[in-house]
């Protein structure tokens, strides 16, 4: 089926009612308690950044905004890892290659002059970890499950391995002194700036990945993962939707890394490993792999906690978030969004505390076409 | 000559540990459909109570018979690891049919065992004790050849041997087949699927224990291990091709070999084998036709 008929189909049962799960898009839950459309749950995550931004730079100074600016790049990283383990559902190791792609771009793009570098740069970031996609898309082909798994880890692990031996890229020690460009006239140099700067990186990461959500693509990357013979049988190309999906995953989670390198300064081999890949996804299971929000979620609690262990009992803190990670994947499926749902299915009358099913996408899928 | 066979033993030596660790992975995975991310951790377990029982029971290692018997018993206890992961974890995962799930509580096993390692044995790098007796080289048709190796492939064989008889030649071992092949069938049968899948992990989690405690007096174990022996062990299932014993048995072997030739002749490129194969593998999936079957996610029943 052609794409411009099946984006007509399906967008009449996606563009006017509200997702169902509710949950599913994101802020639904706070945007459908108050009345506000799509703008105001995008209203309200720009506020909440915002608003956290201006309390941690006011308030609390040098000393948590390290913090802050190792979350931001990590929003935005595992929000993009989403689309690939949550909304497509192929569980994804290698995603540490393109969030070291793009800092790696970066770091070698930080001293020449590019024209409005600081936009421009982590544009081609994201580009160029796109491009890295492409040939595991190939090889990958329509792959899911365990093959995939094993499949992207071990090709990032390839790449880990060259760039540790590759002297144009620092070899094993890897680059330092990596700057954002400025904006203009305006100075990113402070780090008050550069905070104010990732904060609006990431807000319009958010926003644009929720629009993506609820658009016709995000519908058929979700109704794949649901279940990929029903949906290419309803006219989803499947193996063209896996190969822009993961383009789109890698786009995202490569910018990030130019993010990532501004806020550290430095960019070494070990970003390549595939325990990057590993904290990305487990970023995206705390948080509730079904929403666009969730990675978000996920990625700022994890980071705290481990902040907060490492200050308190370095040997322990492993220990402690393995063993809560463990507990939310096989308790809580659908990640610490999902808490708010269980308790409000556990209220109404019937209903139970069992795991909220995902949202059914194909039935959406299907009311789409039969409108 | 000598070089070359030294060289060949010295491979098949690397492959070992690969081998044993493996063919559990691939068990658990025909029998339950889940690919266990956590068994290397079993592995890693497996070698950090080898080191406590030979420093903390150090008579226990002065004799090969003490040293086999440590070896032993660190392979029981990640047995019984292995059993209660089974019980806790990945029950949940055949009740729920999906994949995905058994991957991410796997993985989150993975962490939690990394951090109870780090917690239990600290971050620096322990190392085992063998009995003297068997480090030191024996002279085989002229070629001097290191013992430990040696050793590490007899102990490779007898697993081989003994997984090939259980597996293919007894009637325990037919109804593992029955349950990788269909478990609602081989339920509706009266084969308890639960027992078949728990001495399943039983089998597995013996043979990484094994596997880390033997390996443990030639390697720096410490957490990193895990990491660098997790990558080995998928290479050599997804090579052997998912769900084969005798492909994981032959994937391991080859990067084994593999390593330790590169390691020999092209000083340059050691470290790599495993990427050229993996690379050599992806190139031939995808040229040559009748290759797929063979190499790369077939699937399929041991």
């Amino acid at each position: 089926m052609r794409t411009s008929s099946l984006r007509r189909r399906l967008s009449g049962g996606s563009g006017d009612t509200a997702p169902p799960g509710g949950l599913a898009a994101g802020a639904g839950w706070l945007t459908g308690r108050w009345g506000l459309g799509h703008a105001g749950g995008d209203a309200i995550v720009a506020a909440v950044l915002v608003l956290a931004n201006l309390v941690i730079v006011i308030w609390f100074g040098s000393g948590f905004i390290f913090v802050w600016l190792l979350m931001l790049p990590y929003i935005m990283a595992a929000s993009g890892t989403n689309i690939t383990v949550g909304w497509t559902g192929r569980l994804s190791f290698g995603h540490a290659l393109f969030f070291a792609g793009g800092a790696y771009v970066a770091a070698k793009l930080a001293t020449g002059h590019i024209f409005a570098g600081a936009v421009v740069i982590p544009l081609i970031c994201g580009v160029v970890a796109a491009a890295l996609s492409v040939p595991l898309s190939l090889i990958a082909h329509k792959r899911r499950g365990v093959y995939f798994s094993i499949l992207t880890l071990i090709v990032a692990q390839i790449v880990y391995s060259v760039v540790q031996n590759w002297s144009y890229v620092g070899g094993g020690s890897g680059l330092a002194n990596v700057y954002v460009q400025n904006l203009g006239p305006i100075s990113l140099a402070s780090t008050d700036a550069f905070a104010w700067y990732a904060v609006i990186w990431t807000i319009v990461i958010l926003v644009v990945l929720r629009a993506v959500y609820r658009s016709p693509f995000g519908l058929s990357c979700r109704a794949v993962r649901e279940d990929g013979l029903r949906a290419e049988t309803l006219g989803v190309p499947t193996s063209r939707l896996f190969t822009v999906s993961l383009a789109l995953s890698a786009f995202i989670t490569g910018l990030a890394g130019a993010i990532l390198a501004y806020s550290e300064t430095t960019v070494s081999p070990t970003q390549f490993y595939w325990t990057v890949s590993g904290t990305l996804v487990v970023m995206c299971l705390l948080g509730g792999r079904f929403s666009v929000l969730g990675p978000a979620i996920g990625a700022c609690v994890y980071i705290f906690i481990q902040d907060q262990l490492f200050q308190n009992s370095a040997s322990a803190a492993d220990a402690l978030v393995g063993g809560t990670f463990l507990l939310i994947v096989l308790v809580l499926p659908g990640g610490l969004v999902s808490i708010g749902e269980r308790i409000r299915n556990a209220r109404a009358p019937g209903g139970s505390a069992a795991d909220p099913d995902p949202p059914d996408v194909l039935r959406e899928l299907l009311a789409g076409g039969k409108r | 000559m000598s070089t070359l066979l030294g060289s060949l033993i010295a491979g098949l030596a690397i492959g070992a540990p690969i081998f044993l660790v493996a063919s559990g992975l691939v068990l658990v995975f025909s029998v339950m459909g889940v690919l266990n991310f956590a068994h290397a951790g079993f592995y890693l377990f497996g070698a950090f109570i080898f080191v406590t029982l030979g420093s903390d029971v150090a008579h226990g290692t002065t004799s090969v018979i003490g040293f086999l018997i440590a070896i032993l018993i660190a392979g029981a206890i990640v047995a019984c690891i292995s059993v209660a992961a089974e019980r806790i974890v990945f029950i949940r995962t055949y009740r729920r049919h999906d994949h995905l799930a058994g991957l991410m509580e796997s993985f989150a096993l993975l962490v939690l065992i990394q951090g109870v390692c780090e917690l239990i044995w600290g971050t620096s790098a322990l190392t085992g004790q063998a009995p003297s007796v068997l480090f030191g080289t024996v002279d085989i048709a002229g070629v001097p050849l290191s013992k430990y190796n040696l050793l590490l492939i007899i102990v490779a064989t007898i697993a081989a041997v003994g997984l090939w008889a259980l597996v293919f030649h007894t009637r325990f071992g037919s109804k593992i087949r029955a349950v990788s092949s269909d478990r609602g069938m081989a339920a509706a049968l009266g084969i308890r699927v639960g027992a078949i899948t728990t001495s399943v992990f039983v089998i597995g989690g013996l043979l990484a224990g094994i596997a880390g405690a033997i390996d443990a007096p030639t390697v720096a174990v410490d957490i990193s291990l895990l990491n660098t022996f997790t990558i080995s062990m998928f290479a050599a299932v997804i090579l052997g091709g998912f769900g084969s014993i005798l492909g994981a048995l032959v994937a391991s072997m080859t990067l084994g070999v593999l390593d330790s030739l590169l390691a020999t002749y092209v000083p340059s490129l050691a470290g790599y084998g495993l990427y050229i194969a993996f690379g050599v593998a992806i190139l031939a999936r995808m040229y040559l036709p009748g290759f797929r079957e063979i190499a790369i996610g077939g699937g399929g029943t041991l």
